[in-house]
């Protein structure tokens, strides 16, 4: 996978000699499903993501394991070894922004965009839109920010349910019915882009 | 009588249940401060590692508390203010980057020789450490 995403990078240098691709190393995704009793919230800090502005490629990647929890619970099972998400160790989305012709990251501004694309989860596929917002900084670089609802398939939602009802501590006694997450997950992203320098 | 201590007794149970569930959901994140290391290795070996044979090397060290050695080559700061620290790693596009679980008053500088504990989640365009902790610089 490593090797994918070093060809997809200089695919984009390459292909595209004059093109500027703008790259994070730290982007955020938060992502929260709500249930009766406490909604189940989760960070990620660690994505990457590259943009081309000419041709409004998107793309980010992130790890699972670098989710972080604010149930306490929850992540210090996520992260222990009782956890194992090898099988499927990343997500990933690739899509394209339209309306990135008007940004101009030496300038300071705001631009509404729209993001199609495809997001890899698991050995699930699914194609997602979105509207987001581009804020530049006037020193070449800008971030953007996106909000949307992702609805997971049904087998998904038992198959996450059934991982917090085999991992949770016994004592906390809940059934997912009220504790589980749902099919409806919001996800909000946000990354701050730099011109790729190294 | 009887009743009054069954009755007693259920109460207790419930009390202790609902404390306990408290306990539960309130517990603090992970952390892996005082965990001792599963490997220590040099940033050259664990990237080397990740770039040879990914599924390997996802099964020995992801999910593991490791430390690093390596040279410092940036400092950044994520979405959430969080130190982030990228180890040189002898590969031009990649290297090893440590998300501090906290900021320390001093933070080392590029160029140093440091070692650094954290929890290894995997492989993006460089290997990725996270609630991380320097050990020495």
């Amino acid at each position: 996978m490593h090797k994918i995403l070093l060809v997809f990078f200089f695919s984009l240098v390459f292909n595209l000699a004059f093109s500027q691709v703008f790259f994070t190393r730290t982007g955020h995704v938060h992502v929260k499903s709500q249930n009766n009793v406490k909604n189940i919230e989760a960070d990620n800090y660690q994505v990457i993501s590259f943009v081309n502005m000419e041709t409004g490629e998107v793309r980010f990647e992130g790890l699972l394991k670098s989710f972080e929890f604010k149930l306490g619970a929850l992540d210090r099972v996520f992260n222990s070894d009782r956890i194992n998400v090898n099988q499927y160790p990343k997500f990933r989305f690739e899509g394209t922004i339209s309306g990135l012709d008007r940004v101009d990251p030496n300038r300071i501004g705001s631009y509404d965009v729209e993001v199609n694309g495809t997001l890899y989860l698991w050995d699930e596929k699914r194609v997602t839109s979105a509207t987001g917002v581009i804020n530049t900084d006037g020193n070449g670089g800008f971030s953007a920010n996106s909000d949307f609802v992702m609805r997971i398939e049904e087998n998904s939602m038992h198959k996450l349910n059934n991982l917090i009802d085999q991992k949770l501590p016994d004592i906390v006694n809940l059934s997912t019915d009220s504790f589980g997450v749902d099919r409806d997950i919001r996800v909000s992203l946000n990354a701050s882009y730099k011109l790729r320098n190294r | 009588m009887i009743m009054k201590k069954v009755l007693s007794f259920i109460l207790g149970i419930i009390i202790i249940l609902l404390l306990a569930f408290i306990v539960v959901i309130n517990l603090p994140q992970a952390s892996i401060k005082n965990k001792a290391a599963d490997y220590s290795i040099d940033a050259n070996e664990l990237f080397s590692a990740y770039s040879v044979n990914e599924a390997k090397a996802n099964s020995t060290y992801n999910g593991k508390v490791i430390e690093v050695s390596g040279k410092l080559i940036d400092i950044s700061e994520d979405e959430q203010g969080a130190p982030v620290l990228l180890l040189d790693s002898g590969d031009d596009f990649g290297g090893i980057l440590c998300t501090l679980d906290n900021k320390p008053k001093n933070l080392p500088s590029i160029g140093q020789k440091i070692k650094v504990k954290g929890q290894c989640n995997g492989i993006l365009m460089d290997v990725v450490l996270n609630k991380c902790h320097i050990i020495t610089k």
